[in-house]
């Protein structure tokens, strides 16, 4: 990879290898035809000057394991003695400065790219030319001992060079890392990397940069046979004379090839140095310039220097002896030629080997395992690691895992089957708390019928409650809407509750209820709030926004909850102790310093909406109860009331849809469930009394998710109330507070009940804009071709409203959606003459009828094929 | 050597950076905010609509959902527009794609995108 | 390394890989790399335009800088959970 610098095309490194003397009339490869042409595409990585320095011109020749080339090919002409300190003190140089001096003395490109060739291919006829008593050249023909032993020495020798775990004592890795000073880790590399704790490009260079270190094994041999020469000497000694016995053969050589010299030069000489402190890489380290030293070896290499050395000495030594007798007894032609074949068999299957000693391996072996086992898989490799829990683990063991993943699993819905089936579940849950509050309430027409049945009559016509063949049904007579004022005096009598109720109340809870009631109402802001909700219920959020610190500033807001909520999952998940108050404080509820709460701004993205669930869990009761507050206080700002209501926003776009979707399976069913598992009855008044004194509620009404919001909320309080009914828990005042909050509610309503029903031409654009009808509350089942707006949120809080409501109540609702009763039941007839598709409308008239008899019923009524009748 | 290519390092990502965000349009809030990196800003993005210019006349509209320091990012419903001129005159086609991961050698700028409906 | 995590969970998926000469090509991914250099097998072409002299190529490595798009589906993507990898990656950059 260039990233390192490192190019593959050197002389001396790897590609040499893989060349065998038959293949020597090969050109060399040819710089400009394997990488300078594409250059262009090299233009826009920007990573090359980082790693090569700005200005750097990067020869072609650059010498990457031998810094100090250069020097060396002076030192060459210039006299053996002075050298080798010279070239130890510029082996300082960066590489960008040696490649720069390479460039200046250009290495002729085609000599020497098999430096190694003896090595690798077996036979070793440049070895012998090498030798100062040149031995008579021998031919292939060596006997399988002479390969084996050729190939013990060769490991031999690769175990010493690619020596992998350094001495305590190492000081190299600059070499490596191309500092000029090392930093602490550098020298903790092997632990620290153990520990995985290592910037993942650091093992990487040291893989790389084995390469180039491995091919000088064959100077290892020139330098052993110099070092014969000078057998018996102390090591510094011997290592001076073989720089000069190095030096020496280069010259000699230079008379025969004056180019070849130059590169041979410098690869011994490299070795030279490469071999004291036993390290692949022959630069040394600038605190030690003076090569005495650095043979000096660390305390934990000082166990075998002496065996180390004398590995190489031994080779070439006993090489040359055991060549002996076979050239004293010449081999057959028939012989040679079958050991020339056995050669190159064992060439092939030797030609890798001992490339990698068992140590590389490990060391490799142990790189992988540390980019797949850390310390923190879920810091590191987050993405990667809870999105595998996700997709395959479920839920494993683990508890760990299991809290890590437990937000993304609820939020993508998996554990109801897959995302795709998550929609909805908030509403259905709606839908069957009403039904199941409906059904009860079916029961108590059926007991007391006879207090009923009189005061029903004329609301819908005359209703016939005992159907047979002797009495008819006679015609719906329809009376004229009646006057209200009857019921509006009774409005008046309970329009204060919260004065009436203060006396009343005994419980400490029920005081604050209505004393909260009380402060709310009080509230200058809160009026001019309630007064200006209707201007600014402007489809463009960011007149809300701007009125709570602007769109950046409520992003910036919400990333500050996510940062948040991710460090008290992380704190979950190391079983320490949660501190939550961060995340409160983040939550800015409560924050009075902008005209519209910084929360309620939150809501009005998605990423606001989706991070609720999860901001629940770190939220103790109060803190809940608080938040719905402040939630219910300022509806008429949430930009998703807005966007939901056809009074402010007559064409909703596919994202608009999406988004009231996607408010309706998050924070609705948040709100569903912390009404039915946590929320007693004076709470759940208390947060029906914030959106009622706070809030325009005939205007909220106008939106689905507001309509919606408002059944929850009622349909709970009655399921509460007629479970309580039965035990008798409920004490007096709750009720009569109840029934205060429930007429504050109704009057507000009053009138303009019959706007809760979009116009039609609304509910054809939701129906078209949206592919999917976000509207669909609860038809998995339905054919996709069905497209009707679904009005069945509308009769399911209809029917709640109803539930709670006296007689006089029901009646008024029944007179004020009369039309919409009559329109669905024509409209349930009509289907069956239009509809091609017989089981397509017959599934619409039955959900039509479904729809409007959860309202019915909860007066004991049914709506069937055009009639509506008692229900039995 | 190594310090040098360390400012470079900083340098060069600062630069790259900077270029992308500056052309924000509300530069005061960034100073209000007082954010400490130009890529939190893209960190407010999240999840939201951005537009990303690329090089060789390209532009991608679409849902941020990742991105790292080396400006890689990874767009939902992306809509690219490639402009070409072709005989002298603009043209421009159009591709979308569900989800797509743009390297970040190629982004020029990222910012929020304009018709936020 | 958000990315690097992000692409070892595509591993084994369909990936359409744009390079900035223009060249596409549909593959498996095979491996990744923390460069993002990317393998891909079984390789096939979306648009013969631009798909120049790959006929015969049957799996390939494409050096990670030469990428300009990679076009995935969005079933192979968990968005919730790589926007707050994504947060959580500039959440501890900073520090």
């Amino acid at each position: 990879m260039s990233f390192f610098g490192f190019d593959t095309s050197l002389p001396g490194t790897g590609k040499s290898k893989d060349e065998n003397p038959a293949s020597e009339g090969k050109k060399p490869l040819d710089f400009e035809e394997t990488y300078r042409g594409f250059g262009d595409y090299e233009e826009e990585d920007y990573l090359n000057e980082e790693t090569f320095g700005a200005n750097a011109e990067l020869g072609t020749d650059f010498d990457f394991g031998h810094g100090n080339g250069s020097a060396t090919s002076q030192g060459t002409s210039s006299g053996q003695g002075s050298v080798a300190p010279g070239s130890y003190i510029t082996s300082n140089r960066s590489y960008v400065a040696a490649a720069r001096q390479g460039d200046s003395q250009p290495l002729e490109p085609s000599v020497d790219l098999k430096p190694m060739e003896s090595l690798w291919s077996g036979g070793a006829p440049q070895l012998q030319q090498q030798q100062p008593p040149p031995p008579q050249k021998v031919t292939e023909t060596l006997s399988m001992e002479e390969l084996e032993r050729q190939q013990r020495q060769r490991q031999q020798m690769a175990a010493q060079q690619g020596f992998v775990v350094p001495p305590p004592g190492y000081v190299g890795p600059q070499t490596f890392m191309q500092q000029p000073s090392p930093p602490p880790q550098a020298n903790m590399y092997p632990p620290s990397f153990a520990a995985g704790g290592l910037p993942p490009q650091f093992p990487m260079m040291y893989q790389q940069g084995q390469s180039p270190a491995y091919p000088p094994s064959q100077e290892v041999q020139q330098q052993a046979a110099a070092a014969q020469a000078a057998q018996v000497q102390a090591r510094v000694q011997a290592q001076a004379q073989a720089q000069a016995q190095a030096q020496a053969q280069a010259q000699a050589q230079a008379a025969q090839a004056q180019a070849q010299t130059q590169a041979q030069a410098v690869q011994a000489q490299s070795v030279q140095q490469a071999q004291g402190p036993q390290f692949p890489q022959p630069l040394a380290s600038p605190g030690d310039p003076v090569p005495a030293q650095i043979q000096v070896p660390g305390p934990g290499a000082a166990v075998s220097p002496r065996a180390r050395f004398s590995s190489p000495q031994f080779g070439p030594q006993h090489l040359q002896r055991s060549r002996a007798p076979v050239r004293k007894d010449p081999l057959t032609a028939e012989e040679q030629k079958r050991l020339q074949v056995r050669q190159a068999k064992v060439e092939r299957i030797l030609k890798h080997s001992g490339l990698m000693t068992p140590r590389d391996k490990d060391f490799i072996t142990r790189y992988q395992l540390s980019q797949i086992v850390t310390e923190d898989p879920y810091n590191e490799d987050f993405y990667f690691q809870v999105y595998k829990i996700i997709q395959y683990g479920g839920v494993l063991g683990e508890s760990n895992k299991d809290l890590i993943a437990r937000a993304y699993l609820e939020h993508s819905g998996h554990r109801l089957g897959g995302r795709y089936k998550r929609a909805d579940v908030a509403l259905q849950r709606m839908q069957s708390q009403v039904e199941k509050a409906v059904t009860v309430a079916k029961e108590r027409p059926q007991k007391n019928r006879d207090h009923v049945d009189t005061s029903r009559d004329g609301v819908l016509g005359k209703i016939s409650s005992a159907m047979n063949s002797k009495a008819p049904r006679k015609q719906l007579q329809i009376p004229a809407p009646k006057s209200e004022n009857a019921e509006s005096a009774v409005m008046d009598d309970v329009s204060s509750p919260s004065t009436s109720n203060a006396s009343k109340s005994s419980t400490p809870a029920l005081d604050v209820v209505t004393d909260s009631l009380e402060n709310v109402e009080i509230s200058q802001r809160s009026r001019a709030r309630r007064r200006s909700s209707y201007a600014f219920s402007s489809v463009d959020q960011s007149s809300v926004l701007s009125r709570s610190g602007g769109r950046k500033f409520v992003l910036s807001l919400i990333e500050t909850v996510y940062g948040v909520v991710l460090e008290l999952e992380e704190q979950l998940r190391s079983g320490r102790q949660i501190d939550n108050s961060a995340l409160w404080d983040a939550l800015h509820i409560g924050d009075e310093s902008y005209d519209v709460c910084p929360f309620i701004s939150m809501l009005s993205f998605d990423k606001g909406i989706k991070i609720m669930p999860r901001i629940f869990n770190f939220l103790d009761k109060s803190q809940k109860l608080k938040l719905l507050q402040t939630f219910f206080d300022e509806l008429s700002h949430l930009n998703i009331i807005i966007i939901s209501s056809y009074k402010t926003n007559d064409s909703p776009t596919e994202s608009q849809l999406k988004k009231i979707d996607l408010f309706q399976s998050i924070f609705l069913k948040i709100i569903v469930s912390f009404l039915s598992n946590s929320a007693n009855f004076i709470e759940i008044m208390g947060l029906l009394l914030y959106l009622i004194k706070n809030n325009n509620v005939s205007f909220i009404s106008t939106s689905k998710i507001g309509l919606n919001l408002i059944t929850v909320l009622i349909s709970r309080a009655a399921l509460i109330k007629q479970d309580i009914n039965r035990s008798n828990v409920l004490s007096s005042p709750e009720i009569s507070a109840w029934n205060g909050v429930y007429d504050k509610l109704f009057t507000s309503l009053e009138t303009k009940l019959s706007m809760v029903f979009p116009p039609k031409e609304y509910m054809d654009k939701v129906v078209s804009s949206g592919s999917r009808p976000s509207t669909a509350v609860s038809s998995p089942s339905i054919n996709s071709t069905i497209q009707s707006y679904d009005q069945a949120y509308i009769w399911q809080f209809l029917a709640s409203l109803a539930l709670s409501g006296k007689l006089n109540h029901q009646r008024i609702i029944i007179d004020e959606v009369r039309d919409e009763i009559f329109g669905t039941i024509n409209a349930a007839e009509q289907l069956g003459s239009t509809e091609q598709d017989q089981n397509v409308s017959m599934y619409k008239r039955e959900k039509l009828y479904q729809d409007l008899n959860l309202f019915l019923n909860v007066m004991g009524l049914v709506a069937r094929d055009k009639e509506i009748t008692e229900l039995k | 050597m190594v310090n040098q290519c360390l400012m470079k390092k900083s340098g060069s990502k600062g630069f790259r950076i900077t270029t992308s965000i500056s052309c924000n349009k509300s530069g005061s809030l960034y100073l209000k905010m007082s954010l400490d990196a130009p890529l939190d800003l893209l960190k407010l993005n999240l999840d939201e609509k951005v537009y990303v210019k690329l090089r060789g006349a390209r532009e991608l509209t679409g849902t941020l959902q990742a991105f790292d320091s080396h400006c890689n990012i990874v767009l939902s419903d992306a809509v690219e527009s490639i402009y070409e001129l072709v005989d002298g005159e603009l043209k421009s086609t159009e591709k979308s794609s569900e989800m797509v991961f743009v390297r970040g050698d190629s982004v020029t700028l990222i910012t929020a995108a304009s018709d936020d409906e | 390394m958000l990315f690097f995590s992000f692409f070892k969970t595509l591993v084994d998926q369909e990936v359409v890989v744009e390079l900035k000469n223009d060249i596409e090509l549909k593959g498996t991914l095979k491996s990744v790399d923390q460069f993002l250099n990317l393998k891909l097998d079984n390789i096939s072409c979306t648009d013969q335009t631009k798909y120049p002299h790959l006929g015969s190529v049957r799996n390939i490595f494409i050096r990670g800088s030469t990428v300009r798009y990679v076009y995935l589906n969005k079933n192979m993507v968990d968005i919730n959970l790589l926007q707050d990898a994504a947060r959580r990656e500039a959440m501890t950059e900073k520090k």
